[in-house]
């Protein structure tokens, strides 16, 4: 089978996480096994209403934040907002990692041991749902800070029929960090676990308990059960309105009637998540992109006519107990990758075997476009970056020694603004806003890859951009006096641009290993002068100036300020240090460097 | 690169008749026509209100409507466009809100008491329909807005006003808050007068599926092309609730081409679905017509875009060098009364802008740029940012070459651009609350009231008149009143430093007027000393 083209993934690494997966229901929490340099570790499933939606969870789909102490990845950067799962399934991954369970021991051995070179996290159904969690877990905990010395075992999550689990933050964040990569899910065309996510709890309350009792492999299924079909059509109904709702938001961003329809309704929060594989009669289909899976989704579990319609719920059913049968079929089955450039609108057997219609393979494709206009959205970013590095090194290489002749900063230089550089300056101060605006609206909307903010190139380019261009924003601001009209430039006016170039380094500083704290306690460098103008307006307190010169010795240490330029005779920053008390002066522990550059 | 088009009409459709707003509405206005009454029920946190169908002997006539000010629908936008007819509105409608309006405003309030919410659906049929659009609409016109979201489903209406109405609501930008469901059999909502007008996203319905259209031309296209085909059965205007059940379970079975070749061309392969979604055949002249119809439909608009070259940059550079220049004369002054390369310069510039920021605004008014432009932030500060910067060069743009005495000031009969006045509105719509004003601790970079020139202008020529003998004492009083009134004005500008340099530089209009005006107040204490002492000796 061609999977192997895909992650690596041998067919014999299916079949023993299959059955690693089969022997973890009749444990207490999770099953391991070892198989030379493999490890398996499968989480039990459970077919309880409680472990599908926490019962005092009150949102309409179940859904709880993921707490940012836990999961500093899983996060938007751009918005700003955590990412959201299924409280249930959070809870259940609670209960797999808390000391009660030998898991975390478990996972610490396999690490320190350095024995193994991969580890496999599995599960059917909801055991898959909470798999996804531990890899994300692993993850974050031994995978996100680099190491020197041996190689982490690889993680690799597998789920079969496993729910929808996370929100878009949750498949975007997974994007950014490159992590989507170690999930495949496998599902037979018309499970329907796979949808329960996308409709509201409370349209699906009544019959759920027994469902999902139908659900489980252990119990015997009642054939011509009443309540199946009902069940059906109210999950597909739901699904379907989620599935066109994404694809024309996709497509009319911005639309003012699909706004205000969309708003009247609870739509479900959860995405798909990682790579899929459908498998249908006579072949498999790996899709990657999140947006062309939910269309998936709804479309692959359609009839084709009134007489498949009455057999399709029970199938729905019966295909979440199937994947013993998918599993040991799978190595006589053709693979074939969905993308752009493999999708015909008709025919192609495979595709019409998963149940996608015209209709269907047009709404996938508006997916994929999407994903390329965001590609090349970013392509058109990139091209912009010797511009902007052009500005950058004018500013740093001609703007700020030409101020420094003259003995001011270049933040002193640009509030006053008399010369012709300045003007320069400010011109460049423009089109560089112009242009991190612009990333910053494409970013909040969606418009860029998943992986865009978490490059490398961007946040070092957009550090340097904060760095040496804020003190200019600020200057500007003070400039036109805008802390008088507006307010102070950090509570005030602080351009969500720098927020944005702010939140990314951070981002990188927690990656790195420092802690939030420590993050928090070191402030930001690039407003220094906003703090400066701030304190110069206010009456003389001990504290607080000590806290600053404190501050302003770690941004010297970290390079974020440029102790050339902030003592110079000119600097504000000067000035307002000597009109301070005598007494702070002698003892404080800037006295030092006003005093070095005093001499020279 | 061909850029990437999306048929979406048809899923646009399809998405709505999957929800329970497309079920709930309908059964609810089933039972307010067979109840006779309004009909109000409260479903999964939002509250149903529907309207019930009332006869209609004669399909109604237009009569003019008071939409600004006084009217009804205080808050509708009231700038026609040059040219545009009045707003006319259905008789007969207009009529039946007139009477029942209050009453459904209280049982709306009493609905809204009896369980709380945020989100109010108004629906009818027919000519219920035609009313709930009218009462949402006055609902949402009202200088207040409602406490709640406000969505309006009408099944089957007849057409409620003429194009002007029409084009007003969009303008207002209302339009998005209504949805007209229409079968293409039923003859009600389509009439045969072309004096009414459509407005909202209608969703044509056959038993084969369903097509949304919001542009107006398409959807008056998509009635003509009734018209011309279709025999309407009369009976049919009972049926939607056989469509809104049938098509409310369409999402269970797939959707393909009934017949012909599917196109490689993923847009073409989607509006021929469409097109048949409706009952129509591709390769049938009605069919070729409803694709034009739906092709119109899907076209998309785009967002004007800032470019840097649009930044008034060079311009503040300008003022800087005139304001710090020995001559000393402001850079209003010196654009004034100068024509040197610069000046030619900046106002090349000016002309540029004005021309940018004119199309952007008649975008705003034709209802051409995308709905979350007005969203954008960047845009009310930039806008203002060029009004405080470009406003006085057209101030002394408009004295140095178009003034005349009767083609009146700047500030009169329509001679400040209108672009100033749109800008000046996004500022107070920007919603910030005025906070209490303290002087500045330095001088504004821009003088903060952009007409400052403007009201100098006309005080200018006031105390010219004054200095002149010939005008009798009553103009005196009035002139003398106006330039008093100018001179406070400015002195308090000056003192809480909301003008900037540029004002009060040596040679300055201001300046220069504050000086004859000095002069002029001395001459006429001593002339009024002598008058006096005069009348003592007689």
């Amino acid at each position: 089978m061609a999977l192997e083209a895909l992650a690596g993934i041998s067919n014999d690494l299916i079949t023993r996480a299959w059955m690693a997966s089969t022997r973890a229901y009749n444990t207490d929490h999770f099953h391991k096994e070892e198989e030379r340099e493999t490890v398996f570790v499968a989480v039990r499933p459970s077919f309880l209403e409680k472990d599908w939606f926490a019962p005092e969870n009150k949102s309409p789909f179940g859904e709880t934040n993921m707490k940012r102490a836990q999961f500093p990845c899983m996060r938007s950067i751009g918005n700003d907002v955590d990412a959201t799962v299924n409280e249930s399934f959070l809870e259940n991954f609670q209960v797999l990692t808390s000391p009660t369970t030998s898991f975390c021991d478990y996972v610490k051995t396999v690490v320190d041991s350095r024995q193994s070179q991969r580890i496999v996290f599995t599960g059917h159904s909801t055991g898959g749902a909470t798999a996804i969690l531990a890899t994300v877990w692993y993850l974050e905990t031994y995978f996100k800070k680099p190491r020197g010395g041996f190689p982490l075992p690889e993680p690799l999550c597998m789920t079969f029929g496993a729910p929808l689990v996370g929100d878009y933050v949750f498949k975007h964040a997974l994007g950014r960090e490159n992590w989507s990569r170690f999930f495949v899910n496998f599902v037979t065309r018309f499970d329907i676990v796979l949808r329960i996510m996308l409709a509201r709890k409370a349209s699906t309350k009544q019959v759920l308990p027994h469902v999902l009792s139908q659900l489980d492999p252990r119990v015997a299924i009642q054939e011509n059960d009443q309540s199946i079909p009902g069940f059906y059509t109210t999950v597909m109904k739901e699904t379907a309105t989620v599935a066109h709702q994404a694809v024309c938001e996709l497509i009319g961003y911005g639309d003012a009637f699909l706004e205000t329809f969309s708003s009247f309704l609870d739509l479900s929060p959860y995405r798909p998540a990682g790579i899929f594989v459908f498998s249908t009669g006579t072949g498999l289909v790996s899709v990657s992109n999140s947006d062309a899976i939910l269309q998936i989704l709804f479309y692959a579990s359609q009839s084709s006519n009134q007489d498949e319609l009455s057999l399709v719920p029970f199938q729905s059913i019966k295909d979440h107990r199937s994947y013993e049968e998918m599993v040991h079929s799978m190595a006589m089955k053709p693979l074939n990758h969905l993308d752009l450039h493999h999708l015909p609108l008709d025919g192609d057997p495979i595709l019409r075997d998963l149940g996608l219609s015209t209709r269907a393979r047009q709404c996938v494709c508006a997916a994929f476009e999407a994903e390329k206009q965001r590609v090349d959205n970013q392509t058109k970013i990139y091209n912009k970056l010797p511009k902007i590095v052009e500005k950058l090194t004018w500013i740093e290489d001609e703007y700020k020694p030409r101020c420094k002749t003259h003995k001011n900063g270049y933040y002193d230089s640009f509030k006053y603004s008399n010369e012709e550089k300045d003007f320069k300056a400010n011109v460049s101060r423009a089109e560089l806003a112009g242009l991190f605006d612009e990333v910053l609206g494409l970013v909040k909307k969606g418009l860029l890859p998943d992986g865009f903010e978490g490059h490398r190139e961007w946040i070092e380019l957009s550090t340097r951009y904060r760095i040496l261009i804020e003190p200019l924003d600020i200057s500007n601001y003070h400039r036109h006096l805008k802390n008088e009209d507006t307010g102070p430039y950090m509570r005030k006016g602080r351009p969500n641009r720098y927020k944005h170039a702010q939140r990314g380094y951070e981002h990188e500083l927690l990656k790195a290993g420092k802690s939030a704290e420590e993050i928090k306690e070191s402030g930001c460098g690039s407003c220094f002068w906003a703090d400066v103008e701030e304190l110069k307006g206010k009456a003389y307190e001990s504290v607080e100036v000590k806290r600053f010169e404190k501050l302003v010795e770690g941004w010297i240490t970290n390079r974020e300020i440029d102790d050339e330029q902030i003592f110079l005779e000119g600097s504000t920053f000067r000035k307002w240090w000597h009109s301070l008390p005598e007494e702070h002066k002698r003892s404080s522990l800037l006295r030092e460097r006003m005093g070095e550059t005093r001499s020279t | 690169m061909e850029e990437y088009r999306f048929e979406k009409s048809e899923i646009q459709a399809s998405f709505m008749m999957s929800t329970q707003l497309w079920s709930e509405s309908w059964s609810l206005c089933n039972a307010a026509d067979c109840a006779g009454n309004i009909q109000i029920q409260h479903v999964a946190g939002i509250m149903y209100v529907a309207l019930p169908k009332v006869e209609m002997n004669q399909p109604g006539n237009l009569v003019g409507v008071e939409v600004a000010g006084y009217g009804i629908f205080a808050a509708l936008s009231s700038s026609l466009l040059s040219g545009e007819p009045p707003y006319m509105v259905n008789d007969v409608i207009l009529e039946l809100f007139v009477s029942t309006g209050l009453l459904i405003q209280s049982q709306i309030t009493q609905g809204l008491e009896l369980e709380e919410t945020k989100q109010v659906v108004i629906t009818g049929h027919s000519t219920g329909g035609a009313l709930a659009a009218l009462t949402a609409l006055w609902l949402l016109s009202q200088p207040s807005p409602p406490p709640f979201r406000l969505l309006c489903i009408t099944f089957g209406s007849p057409l409620l006003g003429n194009q002007s109405f029409s084009f007003s609501v969009s303008r207002s930008r209302l339009a998005h808050k209504f949805c007209q469901v229409v079968s293409i059999h039923d003859l009600v909502p389509r009439g045969n007068d072309d004096r009414f007008w459509p407005f909202g996203t209608y969703l044509f319905c056959s038993d084969s599926g369903g097509l949304c259209l919001e542009n107006a031309d398409s959807v008056c296209g998509m009635f003509r092309i009734l018209n011309s085909t279709g025999t309407p059965k009369i009976e049919e205007h009972q049926g939607y609730g056989y469509y809104v059940s049938t098509l409310s379970h369409q999402f269970l079975i797939s959707r393909s081409s009934c017949g012909g070749r599917i196109s490689d061309n993923s847009y073409e392969a989607g509006v021929a679905l469409a097109v048949e979604s409706l009952g129509f055949c591709n390769d049938q002249e009605s069919g070729v017509l409803v694709k034009e119809c739906i092709e119109t439909a899907t076209k998309k608009n785009r967002a004007p875009i800032l470019r840097t070259s649009e930044l008034p940059k060079h311009i503040e550079w300008y003022k800087h060098n005139c304001d710090v220049s020995p001559k000393q004369f402001g850079y209003y002054d010196n654009f004034r009364q100068f024509s040197n390369t610069r000046e030619i310069r900046v106002n090349m510039s000016r002309a540029k802008l004005a021309k940018f920021w004119d199309g952007v605004l008649e975008m705003v008014e034709k209802n051409e740029l995308p709905f979350d432009f007005y969203l954008a932030k960047k845009w009310v500060y930039t806008s203002k940012f060029y009004q405080l910067l470009f406003e006085p060069l057209d101030i002394a743009y408009f004295y140095k070459y178009k003034y005349s005495r009767t083609s009146g000031h700047y500030m009169k009969s329509g001679n400040r651009p209108k672009r100033y006045e749109v800008i000046d509105k996004w500022w107070k719509e920007r919603g910030e609350p005025n906070k209490e004003k303290r002087a500045r601790t330095r001088y504004a970079s821009t003088t903060q009231d952009t007409c400052f020139w403007a009201k100098l202008e006309e005080a200018k020529e006031c105390l010219d008149d004054l200095t002149c003998e010939n005008s009798d004492a009553q103009r005196r009083t009035l002139l003398r009143e106006k330039i008093d009134g100018s001179e406070r004005y400015s002195a308090t500008l000056v003192k809480m430093k909301e003008v900037s340099k540029d004002v009060l530089a040596t040679n300055s209009s201001y300046t220069v007027w504050v000086e004859k005006l000095r002069e002029f107040n001395k001459l006429k204490m001593s002339n009024g000393v002598v008058d006096e002492s005069d009348a003592m000796e007689t």
